[in-house]
């Protein structure tokens, strides 16, 4: 694990909320170069965004909560296999080059990009 | 073969999110293919995430990928972040703003796509190989 430093950090965590606020979601996307930045190591960077999004995901989900959106029935029959799976992506997450990682990711935000665009 | 799709969605959105990919590209597709409304959606997609990168987060903390030390601190400023973001939606144009973001994200992207391997990075095994017979066939 490569070491991040504290204002790398805060800046991810600002950033990334401040996003994930405005937007719903999309923290992360951003999150993960800061870190990436302050730490060569992408697992680490990718591992530290989530567990940054966990944070700020509860705090965007109580503002939700408080707007009277709390839509659980339609989580509910996802959930079961989304642990599941959480269990075997953070394994991957493991075993994964750092480099196709950071391939796979950027693909993934272009294709995301690209919908937030059309939309 | 349609009750297969809720668990096929529900572990590649998790699997996705738990390697910090974005796993809510699959949920939002999925929820608005079976008619969810966009609020709900939104909201869906952050009451799916928090469990499941919890569950990521002990197992990442448990294998030395999470910097303890500092993850405090990004969690503060990202919990504070997100109240500001919060407060913002209302006050901006979230659509323009929308896509400043999403073209911010796409040279995220590219530079993530096609950026250059690091020292840092594990060498693939052709190179390793190649490194081997150097040294087993010295000039």
């Amino acid at each position: 694990m490569n070491k991040t430093s504290k204002p790398v950090a805060a800046a991810a965590g600002l950033v990334g909320g401040v996003l994930n606020g405005l937007f719903g979601s999309g923290g992360g996307s951003v999150a993960v170069p800061i870190l990436e930045h302050g730490s060569s190591d992408a697992k680490s960077s990718h591992a530290m965004a989530v567990a940054l999004m966990f944070f700020i995901s509860i705090v965007s989900a109580a503002g939700n909560i408080v707007l009277g959106h709390f839509p659980i029935e339609t989580v509910k029959p996802l959930l079961p296999a989304g642990i599941m799976g959480a269990s075997a992506g953070a394994l991957m997450l493991r075993k994964v080059d750092n480099d196709v990682l950071r391939r796979v990711f950027g693909a993934l935000l272009i294709y995301s990009g690209g919908r937030m665009l059309l939309k | 073969m349609t009750e297969l799709i809720p668990l096929i969605v529900g572990f590649t959105a998790g699997a996705a999110g738990a390697m910090g990919l974005g796993g809510g590209f699959v949920l939002v597709l999925y929820l608005a293919w079976t008619g969810t409304a966009p609020s709900d959606i939104r909201a869906a997609n952050l009451l799916f995430f928090i469990p499941t990168a919890l569950v990521s987060m002990i197992m990442n903390r448990r294998r030395g990928l999470i910097d303890g030390r500092v993850l405090p601190y990004a969690a503060a400023a990202g919990s504070i972040g997100a109240v500001v973001g919060l407060m913002a939606a209302d006050a901006f144009d979230t659509d323009l703003l929308g896509k400043v973001f999403a073209l911010l994200i796409i040279a995220v992207g590219i530079r993530e796509l096609f950026h250059k391997r690091t020292d840092e990075t594990p060498r693939s095994l052709k190179e390793r190989l190649v490194d081997q017979q150097k040294k087993r066939v010295p000039n």
